[in-house]
């Protein structure tokens, strides 16, 4: 299998997620839709690392999780703070931030 | 010398910078007193310049001093230099004596008015712009010092800031004022382009070699005339005259009567050699003052206000007084014009004092039988009128007779303006003891009544003279107290040297007996072509003086019969000569002329500027336009800030397509 | 075989991401990604990379998507409706913009941009992939990305619990505010809060009283 082929499910599920940020109105699903982002990165960083036949890619694919983890954990820590404060669940409904 | 010559200017400076900065805080009359006292000093000082200057060898009497250099550049020569020559000694001794004694007259005049400390800077202020003008050595001082005064008359005339009347009148003085500056101004530049010099000495030695009647020289002088003409108040820029009597009565008799409007008699004197290479423009002043001494003189027959027939009487005689330097009667016309500054401010300040009687009334037709009520004001005006109507042996007889019959001597065409002058000379008698007839002869009027019993007339409400409208004495108008010079000792003193003056002054210059003027004068004038060869012949001399004595004499007898023995005839005259008399009335319509020529273009261009140009094109095009792209501008790229996140992440997906977009087509 | 392994992931996983992408109901949606993570796993060890499929199993499918489903639990998930577009997002447009940005990176891997991709990759070495070199690089030559990892799940273990903590007794749990209400901090000493006509708390004023229905009710009892 070459390594196109990683390659180019990591690109459809990348923007695959990136189509789910911009078309969902429920931040729980846009932070869902982030987390497929995060995992074709993933993808494409444990593809490369084994074309190198470099575990170094495997370290970096820990450390995003990781790190998305800890994304996870606060976004949703915010979203529950949201809706214990009755606002709504909406993205589109939080527009202050306008110019 | 020159020392004394730069106290001079000295004096009067520090008379308005002291009075000036503390004008709130001189108590009571003080600063009257001090710039009685700077103007008094100036005077001593002139004295002494003028002794200074006698004790010089003749030819050696032109002596200039410069204090600094403005700037020495692309050929101008600017600086700050005074010349000191018979000339300016002249206008000098002439304009500090009188002013010390006006300003004496203004001290008990001003007296509880609001403004007395204000007055007296602004009054120091115009004898210091008068004295830069007459010492001037130069163009740039002369033009500096020109300025001046028309600010000094605009500051003076408005004087009394809360009547409306005077503000226009002050702003039509200046307007017309600056008209003669820029004339001035552009024919200095003239001279300057022909004689590569701004120096008056400098331009003078150069002045004989160059052509008769030159481009340059023709323009620059008929503009410097402008000038000349718009200060001296002679047609067609004169209407500002007549409406500058809104000023006090004091600034009228110095501003208006002795010194600033003489400042036009004394260019053309001074810049007698330029003139005299240029007999066109010497021609037209002769006539342009020929034309100013009739109209005038027929104007001043039928106004009702006593000050506006002191003022076109003013006009009138400097028309002679230019006519005669515009012809080369130039020691005539400097006479003339020291003996009408006696008289001319002689008549305005008994003028004035009969208008306190009045309590502030000018017109002459509620004037009356004043003869016994002010036995002083009588008398002195009756010197003053006898003088200004040429009868001998006051002074006016002499210096007008002079200028007359020096000016026939050029002969041809000037002879028409001869007659225009004799006749003037007898309306001058005619209107002139129109006015004192009036005011002092006949039934006393109640004021006049009053006045006999040892009680001033107090007005109890205040009104403007002009219009009628009811003012209070506060700040910016006239003070509640009205003086009589019967009454003030100041005003005695001023108005009797003045009357001693003006009866005796002639005796500087009789005919054929004394020749104080012209010798005085002659180091000035070395090299005239006429300053010499116009003295008329005896014979032609003693004619002229006789017929301007007949001509002096009938003209009182005419007024006498028509305004004391026969009082109702004016009335059939005006009813008869209807047309004359509106024309003369309306003062020949100038005012309505120069209204519809120039003044309202000017206020519709005005109008329009500001109503459709600043408006539409400036407020609403330019700045409107402006911020009007800068809001759209911004109103676009705020759409973008729309708040929404899903927005927002379409905007990343895109700039990251478009760098990958980027990435591809580099490699 | 590898090759009907990969396909079968690969599509797993694709399936997975566009049902993530196109489920309304939120639940549904996290069940959805967990199966694309599990097949993502499988596209991990078809790649030999051992250590990361069972972290991936374990910590992301395991513990990150167990907290997904308590929230979405808790928070409720209704189905979204469908409300025509508020701003630039609609699907029309999402559908252009990934897709687009998918063309390129397609063209970029395929076309001949990327020569240093190599298609077989480098040869295997035993021991490639396993914990154990995992856990070497991570104590030697990645210490420090070890440790910063270590503060950050900290921190962010704090923050969530800071952030969705219960805030002080006794305040009004008024009805749906707006988030510029929300935000507004409290008893900032403004003139308005002084003179009254803004709370200084995030108290809302009460319901007005409704006199209609009142009215209406009274009327209603009368003509019955």
């Amino acid at each position: 299998m070459s390594i196109e082929w990683y390659l180019v499910v990591s690109a459809m599920i990348f923007c695959i997620g990136a189509g789910g940020v911009i078309t969902r109105r429920s931040p729980l699903v846009t932070l869902l839709c982030l987390e497929l982002m995060l995992n074709a990165g993933n993808l494409a960083l444990i593809a490369f690392s084994r074309m190198w036949g470099n575990a170094e890619g495997q370290v970096f694919a820990i450390i995003v999780m990781v790190v998305a983890a800890c994304e996870v954990c606060v976004g949703l820590g915010v979203i529950v703070a949201m809706y214990r404060r009755r606002l709504p669940i909406d993205v589109d409904d939080m527009r202050e931030l306008h110019g | 010398m020159t020392t004394a010559a730069w106290l001079v200017l000295a004096f009067p400076l520090a008379g308005t910078v002291i009075i000036g900065l503390g004008h709130r805080a001189w108590p009571g009359r003080m600063a009257g007193w001090i710039g009685t006292l700077a103007i008094l000093a100036s005077f001593i000082c002139s004295i002494v310049v003028f002794v200074n200057l006698q004790d010089r060898d003749e030819h050696h009497r032109q002596v200039t001093s410069t204090l600094f250099d403005y700037a020495d550049t692309v050929g101008v020569d600017a600086k700050l230099t005074i010349l000191v020559d018979p000339l300016s000694v002249l206008m000098m001794l002439v304009v500090t004596g009188v002013s010390t004694l006006i300003h004496l007259y203004s001290v008990t005049y001003m007296t509880g008015d609001r403004g007395f400390s204000r007055y007296f800077a602004y009054l120091n202020f115009f004898v210091f712009s008068m004295l830069v003008l007459v010492l001037a050595g130069n163009f740039v001082p002369l033009i500096i010092g020109w300025a001046f005064v028309g600010a000094a008359s605009y500051l003076l005339i408005s004087f009394w800031y809360r009547r409306r009347t005077a503000t226009r009148a002050g702003v039509k003085a200046f307007v017309i004022n600056v008209v003669g500056d820029i004339g001035l101004m552009f024919g200095a530049y003239f001279v300057l382009r022909e004689f590569a010099t701004l120096d008056f000495l400098g331009v003078f030695e150069q002045a004989p070699e160059t052509a008769v009647n030159t481009g340059n020289l023709v323009a620059g002088m008929i503009l410097i005339l402008v000038g000349a003409f718009a200060k001296s108040a002679q047609m067609p820029f004169h209407t500002w005259l007549a409406d500058a009597m809104e000023g006090p009565t004091p600034v009228s008799s110095l501003i208006h009567a002795a010194t600033m409007v003489t400042a036009g008699v004394y260019l053309i004197a001074r810049l007698w050699p330029l003139f005299e290479v240029t007999p066109a423009a010497a021609n037209v002043a002769a006539i342009v003052g020929a034309v100013t001494l009739f109209v005038a003189a027929t104007i001043a027959l039928t106004q009702t206000d006593i000050k506006r027939v002191i003022a076109y009487s003013t006009m009138s005689q400097i028309g002679y007084m230019i006519m005669g330097v515009g012809a080369g009667a130039y020691a005539a016309g400097m006479f003339h014009f020291m003996t009408h500054a006696f008289f001319k401010a002689l008549l305005f300040m008994g003028a004035g004092s009969v208008i306190g009687a009045m309590a502030g009334i000018q017109d002459m037709d509620r004037m009356g039988g004043f003869r016994r009520a002010m036995p002083f004001t009588f008398a002195t005006m009756l010197v003053g009128g006898l003088a200004l109507s040429g009868v001998p042996p006051f002074s006016g007889f002499f210096s007008k007779d002079e200028i007359l019959a020096w000016t026939a001597q050029r002969g041809g065409w000037f002879w028409i303006l001869v007659v225009a002058g004799y006749v003037a000379a007898f309306l001058t008698a005619v209107y002139t003891f129109r006015m004192i007839f009036r005011v002092f002869g006949g039934e006393p009027v109640p004021e006049a009544r009053e006045l006999e019993q040892g009680h001033l007339h107090h007005a109890e409400v205040h009104v403007n003279p002009t219009d009628g409208e009811v003012e209070d004495t506060d700040v910016g108008f006239p003070g509640p107290e009205h003086f009589v010079a019967e009454r003030a000792f100041p005003m005695k003193v001023a108005m009797g040297t003045l009357a001693l003056l003006a009866t005796v002054a002639g005796a500087l210059q009789i005919p054929e007996v004394t020749h104080a003027i012209d010798s005085f004068l002659h180091p000035t004038f070395e090299g005239s072509r006429y300053y010499e060869s116009l003295a008329p012949s005896e014979s032609f001399t003693f004619i002229g003086m006789a017929v301007g004595a007949a001509i002096g004499l009938g003209g009182i007898f005419v007024a006498w019969q028509l305004w004391s023995r026969h009082r109702g005839v004016t009335a059939q005259l005006i009813t008869r000569l209807k047309p004359l008399y509106a024309l003369s009335h309306n003062k020949w319509y100038f005012d309505e002329i120069i209204d519809a020529l120039f003044v309202r273009p000017a206020a519709w261009f005005g109008r329009f500027a500001q109503q459709t140009f600043e408006r539409l094109v400036v407020n609403g095009a330019i700045v409107g336009g402006a911020s009007l792209i800068v809001r759209a501008g911004s109103a676009a790229v705020r759409a973008a800030q729309s708040g929404l996140l899903r927005s927002y992440a379409a905007l990343l997906v895109l700039g990251v397509g478009g760098v990958a977009l980027y990435f591809l087509l580099q490699s | 075989m590898a090759e009907f392994f990969y396909f079968l992931c690969a599509i797993v996983a694709i399936a997975g991401a566009i049902g993530v992408v196109a489920l309304r109901n939120p639940f549904y949606a996290v069940l959805s990604l967990v199966c694309h993570l599990f097949a993502l796993a499988g596209l991990f060890l078809l790649l030999r990379a051992e250590f990361v499929a069972f972290a991936q199993i374990v910590v992301y499918a395991g513990a990150v998507m167990v907290l997904y489903v308590f929230t979405v639990g808790y928070v409720g998930g209704d189905d979204e409706s469908v409300r025509p577009w508020h701003g630039p997002a609609q699907k029309g447009v999402a559908l252009v913009f990934a897709g687009m940005l998918f063309v390129e990176l397609c063209l970029a891997i395929l076309g001949s941009g990327l020569k240093a991709l190599d298609g077989e990759g480098a040869p295997y070495e035993a021991g490639f992939g396993s914990p154990g070199q995992i856990g070497e690089l991570f104590l030697t030559t990645f210490l420090f990305a070890f440790e910063a990892a270590s503060i950050l799940l900290l921190i962010a273990a704090v923050g969530a619990v800071v952030l969705a903590r219960r805030r002080g007794a006794g305040r009004v749990e008024a009805d749906r505010m707006t988030f510029t209400e929300f935000m507004r901090p409290i008893g900032t000493g403004t003139t308005a809060e002084a003179v009254g006509t803004r709370d200084a708390g995030i108290n809302l004023p009460a319901p007005a009283a409704e006199p209609e229905r009142e009215q209406l009710e009274s009327g209603r009892g009368e003509r019955a």
